[in-house]
Order: structure tokens, then sequence, then C-alpha cells
């Protein structure tokens, strides 16, 4: 059951991650793509993500919960989705969490982007799985004694 | 106490779960949101959203038609500067679009006669600044944009 799910769950995340954006790139307009970088960066660099992602999730389902390396790879699969959501709404840049402004057409329009309010929720929910995380690996150990 | 801990965690889990699908799908209806507004300014067959015009005795009106087919009600905050040779002028309008519902910007400027002369000579660059902003403000999106010149009737 546990192999079912790890295998289901890194299926989705490289169908996720490798798939769909493969196809929403050839539909995507090129101005729009721009914003991202090259198309070759973006697709490379969400196929690492989803391959790293599907892997996480594959090592954390088939490991116990009371192995720190569990906790450990949760605790990736978590940051890694938070920063591949700022990613997005940061227009290609994490850092600026949700407030981006992008030059477009060559430089002869700007956009503005203020999506703050989604990035604070979601680090929010980063804050909290990671409190969750942490209760669940220290409640494996004490049940495992 | 271990059940007291496992009921907590188990609870934060599912609250953070909440929040993130909560934020995702709340991200995806602003988005559409907002999107729907920007989408009503492309012109159509029979439909331009963007109207100038000015008048021989200076009086310039500039009309932006704006519409809401999004879930959420939208703000839309604008402003035009018109830039001439040797001056500039600049104007405001905000307008609230409940969902399913459009609307007008106007901008109306009194131009000199040393504006209209300007005209005459070399068109002014308008540059528009559009921003749309749904949940309350919370959330929204802009743009900044020369929309070409105008040049007397």
């Amino acid at each position: 059951m546990k192999i079912l799910k790890a295998l289901f769950g890194a299926l989705l995340y490289l169908a996720t991650f490798v798939v769909i954006p493969k196809m929403a790139v050839e539909k995507m307009p090129a101005e729009m793509m721009a914003q991202f970088g090259s198309q070759e960066t973006l697709l490379s660099t969400l196929t690492t993500i989803g391959v790293l992602l599907a892997g996480l999730y594959a090592f954390k389902t088939l490991t116990p919960k009371s192995n720190p390396a569990n906790l450990l790879s949760r605790t990736l699969l978590d940051f890694l989705e938070l920063y591949v959501f700022l990613f997005f709404i940061g227009l290609g840049d994490a850092t600026n969490l949700g407030l981006a402004e992008k030059q477009v057409m060559s430089a002869k329009a700007t956009v503005l982007f203020n999506f703050r309010i989604f990035a604070q929720l979601m680090l929010i929910a980063f804050a909290i799985k990671m409190i969750a995380s942490i209760m669940e690996f220290k409640e494996a150990r004490d049940m495992k004694k | 106490m271990v059940f007291c801990e496992m009921k907590a965690s188990t609870m934060l889990s599912a609250l953070a779960s909440l929040i993130s699908l909560g934020s995702y799908i709340l991200l995806g209806v602003s988005v559409l949101t907002v999107l729907s507004t920007f989408s009503s300014l492309m012109p159509e067959e029979g439909r331009e959203p963007f109207k100038a015009e000015v008048s021989p005795a200076g009086d310039a009106v500039f009309s932006l038609t704006v519409g809401n087919t999004g879930f959420f009600e939208n703000t839309v905050n604008s402003s035009i500067r018109v830039e001439f040779k040797d001056n500039v002028v600049e104007k405001q309008a905000y307008l609230k679009l409940k969902p399913k519902e459009s609307g007008e910007l106007k901008f109306e400027f009194n131009l000199t006669q040393r504006q209209m002369e300007s005209i005459l000579l070399s068109p002014p660059k308008i540059f528009l600044f559009l921003k749309v902003d749904t949940l309350n403000g919370l959330a929204g999106m802009g743009v900044k944009a020369e929309i070409g010149g105008i040049s007397s009737k």
C-alpha cells in the first residue's frame, strides 16, 4: 500500500512539473514566456524540481516517521513546494514574495503583480507544517521507545 | 499525552493543508477576476474600449470601457499622463466594478491654446497606468504603458 502511495504521489509530481509545463510552454505567448527567462532554462528548472519533489515524496512515504531522514525529506518537500509557489507568483523571482514588477514588450510597458497576501498565507502554512512534522516525528519516536 | 499530541499534530497538518488549498483557490479566482478586467480592454470587432477625442475648442476626452466578468468585486485605479512638447498634464480616475458589471473611466482635459498648437507640431505621448485590485485591495495586477499619441482632427 505504501509503495502504491509513493508511486502515485511521485507520478503526480512528475506530471505536474515535467509533463504539464512542457505542454503549457508550447501554448503560452512568447511575451509571457520571456518573463521567466528562456524556455530551456524554465523547463530544466521545473524538471529538476519535479524529479526532486517526486523523489522526496517517495522517500518520505517509504521511510518510517521516526527516522530523522523522514523529517528532513518532509521539510525539504514542503520548502520546495513553497519555493515553486513563490517563484510563479513572483514572476520568476521567489525572493520578492509576490510583489513583482517586470518590463515587457521591450520595456514599452511595465506589469505589476501584487499577490503578497498569498505568499504570506503560504509562509504561514509552511510554518504550521513544520511544527506538525516535528510533532509527528517526536510522537513517532516516543511510540517506538 | 501521546493521544493529545497526535491530535494536535493531525489538526495542525489539516490546518496547513486547508490554508494552502485555500490560497491556491483564492489565487486562481483572483487572477481570473483581475484578468477578466484586463481582457475587456482588448479591442474587438465593433467595440473599441479606448476612445480619445479632441475638439477644436480644446476639450479633450479620453475614455476607457472596462468590464468585470470575474467572481469578486474589482477596483480599477487609473491615471493618464499626456506629455506635450514642453509640459505634462495628468488625470486620475477610479471605478468599482461588481461581478458582471462594466463601466467607463473618463479623463477630461481642457487643453490650452498652446497645447493645441503643440499637437499640430508634434503629437503628444500618452501614458496609461491601470491597476486592477480585488479582494478589497489585497491582491491585484497593474500595467503602465505608452498607448500612443493623439493628433488634431
